[in-house]
């Protein structure tokens, strides 16, 4: 369903429509980037909140999970520059993951924790592109920065994660 | 391993690892109800904090009132606003006005404030007074803006402490860096009690003067996570007493007063009641160890050197020396000589050395060593002298920041070269050395070389690798990407070695004949090595 006019009436239906939808996998992802999962909470629904705020801007230039993916990044960006994140341990350990609900593989693991360990400019790349599927040009749009940069901190992030998918250690 | 395998391994570890995340059934219900003008919906506070929060409230009498609500209304705009410098300057009106309704801002400012001003006016003004107060701040944060009007969180009361910690909490900030204070009850040590309580106990049992030590500042933290030694308690609160910034001293106690144990400058933690000798391992001085005549004629030195007895009431006395390891002293890696100086049967003094009769502390008898470390070079201490010499950093990367797994062959053949001599000689003089586990020792293990002529190729050495491993461990040991190593332990039979976290292939690199084909798994369970992750596969091999 592709949001482009925004009747009045229907607002509240495609917000639920995109909460129901893109929820999960957007709070993963806040998750990944901030590292704490109540933060990520946070994030996930002031993401929602100005995606409601401005459903009318939308134009379908994007799909709507690039739209929201890119809120969320944005959001996430700006918590993480929150000052109370001074005082958030940087370390991660996998105790501090969430306890899952289905079986999960060791490597599972570790490529989680690598992703959470990565400088936080190789994290949102990795996140946007692998875990949100947009495209280099799309990521250089969402964040301001030329294809060549962003290209350039995937193909770092990509061979950090490579190490661990392989050797199962980050030496970073 | 294409970009496919990577997005479809991060969105499976993503579906399994965190299924714990799960979905909110009224998040549409929340963003709708926070869009209509409704204050944002917070999550429901948990137990635990509006316990706290009620205890704080009760026990206001040391916190002004005006003053909480000032630290809490900055805390909500910090996390509404982010950075300071970032705030709107509507934030920054609402934050001066909270100040002056909390008489934080002097009569002054406040005056000058409610001056009739236009909103523009306001802002300016707004501008200026938070720049002056908050002038010599480095960082205004809501921690900084308490230490402002409250002073540095030694000074803090419970209260106070407790009111940040709620604060933490409330916005989701709380989190394993920082302790979570809590209140004394009405059973529980106070504060003054506590601190008491841990100056008598460090005076007893370090040598430091009241005097050196009550002129160190001092903190009393009540919480039930700030550190867990070996006998803290694991869901009750304990009180800690640090003297000194960088916790030169430190008591650790119960809630009700009982001693856990004590720590100095240098030592580790030490329970409380434990001897000198503490749970030593007693040993055999070897060859490359002081004498026992050697240990008591050191000791005796230290006596009239360092402590300056004289030299009679050290010969008036007897000597007794016991070697041993322990893991108060040169963290168990060495072992140390304690020479107990007694005086008709009643011990006097008591020296600590080093295995080789060097001087670590001396202490009266029934005092506790807090300097149980033997000074010397050590080999990480050679390697950031000279490890530019070779053309690498400190942290074992190359030129171009690859780390020592990944150098090319020739940058591997040459630090060997360079390193295994400096370490063996190292070890000569230091026979303790290989206790430390220190990493020169491990990474100075194998001889690692350069093919010669009679070598078959690193591409040729691979597939056989490659298609042993296939044979053995089938599909899943496709696409092995491995460490490269050429190891010439033995000059008449060099092998090329190929490891990675899961994976150790050998090949005889003269004859192309596979040596090893083994797995994590199968290695720790024939060597009863416990496999502590890459290193320490790689390690074996690499080192």
């Amino acid at each position: 369903m592709e949001v482009v006019m925004v009747p009045d009436s229907d607002r509240e239906q495609i917000l639920a429509y995109l909460v129901e939808q893109y929820q999960l996998e957007l709070l993963r992802m806040c998750y990944l980037y901030l590292r704490d999962a109540m933060l990520a909470e946070d994030a996930l629904q002031e993401t929602f909140i100005k995606a409601y705020r401005s459903l009318e801007s939308f134009r379908g230039e994007c799909t709507e999970k690039t739209w929201l993916t890119r809120i969320a990044i944005n959001t996430c960006k700006d918590m993480q520059c929150s000052a109370w994140m001074r005082h958030v341990d940087k370390r991660v350990t996998p105790d501090m993951l969430p306890v899952a609900s289905v079986a999960f593989e060791e490597k599972d693991e570790e490529l989680i924790m690598a992703v959470m360990q990565l400088p936080v400019k190789l994290r949102e790349t990795v996140l946007l592109h692998y875990y949100q599927d947009m495209s280099v040009k799309e990521i250089a749009q969402s964040l301001s920065l030329t294809s060549s940069t962003v290209s350039n901190r995937l193909k770092r992030a990509s061979k950090k994660l490579r190490m661990v998918l392989e050797r199962g250690h980050y030496h970073g | 391993m294409d970009e496919k395998y990577l997005r479809d391994r991060l969105h499976h570890a993503a579906e399994t690892r965190l299924s714990g995340l799960a979905p909110d059934p009224w998040l549409t219900q929340r963003v709708l109800s926070s869009t209509k003008g409704e204050e944002k919906v917070k999550k429901k506070l948990s137990i635990g904090f509006v316990l706290v929060l009620a205890l704080v409230l009760a026990a206001m009498t040391a916190l002004a009132v005006g003053l909480s609500s000032y630290f809490g209304g900055f805390a909500k705009l910090e996390d509404t606003y982010g950075e300071f410098e970032q705030w709107p300057n509507s934030a920054k009106v609402e934050l001066t006005q909270l100040m002056i309704n909390n008489g934080v801002l002097s009569e002054e400012e406040a005056t000058k404030w409610t001056g009739g001003l236009s909103g523009p006016e306001k802002e300016l003004l707004a501008d200026e007074i938070l720049a002056a107060h908050f002038a010599d701040m480095t960082y205004v944060d809501t921690y900084n803006a308490m230490t402002r009007e409250l002073g540095p969180i030694e000074k803090w009361t419970d209260e106070e402490r407790v009111l940040y910690t709620s604060l933490l909490e409330d916005y989701g900030k709380l989190t394993s860096s920082w302790p979570t204070y809590m209140l004394p009850g009405d059973s529980d040590l106070t504060r003054e009690e506590a601190v008491a309580r841990g100056r008598e106990a460090v005076l007893t049992m370090f040598s430091v003067s009241a005097k050196e030590l009550d002129s160190l500042v001092v903190d009393a933290i009540f919480s039930k996570d700030s550190v867990t030694l070996e006998n803290t308690p694991e869901d009750e609160p304990f009180w800690i007493i640090e003297f000194g910034y960088g916790m030169a001293y430190r008591a650790i106690m119960t809630r009700n007063g009982e001693m856990l144990g004590l720590m100095g400058p240098q030592t580790q933690y030490i329970p409380w009641g434990v001897s000198t000798m503490g749970n030593a391992q007693v040993a055999t001085p070897s060859d490359h160890d002081a004498t026992r005549e050697q240990a008591i004629q050191s000791s005796k030195s230290s006596l009239t050197e360092i402590v300056n007895l004289s030299y009679e009431e050290v010969e008036a006395m007897d000597a007794t020396a016991h070697f041993f390891y322990n893991d108060l002293y040169c963290y168990g890696d060495e072992p140390v000589w304690l020479v107990i100086w007694s005086k008709q049967g009643k011990d006097q003094w008591q020296v600590l050395l080093g295995y080789d009769a060097s001087y670590l502390d001396a202490e009266p008898s029934g005092k506790v060593f807090d300097q149980v470390v033997r000074r010397h070079t050590t080999l990480a201490d050679i390697w950031r002298e000279r490890c530019g010499e070779i053309g690498m950093t400190e942290d074992f990367r190359d030129a171009n920041g690859a780390y020592c797994f990944d150098w090319s062959l020739e940058d591997k053949a040459a630090f060997s070269a360079a390193w295994r001599p400096i370490v063996a000689e190292y070890l000569q003089k230091n026979p303790y050395a290989m206790n430390t586990k220190d990493v020169m020792v491990q990474r100075t293990r194998n001889i690692h070389a350069i093919p010669d002529e009679k070598a078959i190729s690193q591409e040729q050495a691979l597939a056989i690798g490659d298609a042993a491993l296939i044979e053995k461990y089938g599909d899943e040991a496709i696409g092995f990407d491995p460490f490269i190593f050429y190891i010439a332990n033995d000059p008449a039979k060099p092998e090329w070695r190929f490891i990675n976290v899961r994976y150790w292939v050998s090949v005889d690199a003269y004859s192309g004949e596979v040596l090893t084909v083994t797995d994590h798994v199968e290695w720790e369970r024939t060597t009863n090595k416990l496999f502590g992750g890459v290193d320490d596969f790689i390690a074996y091999v690499f080192e």
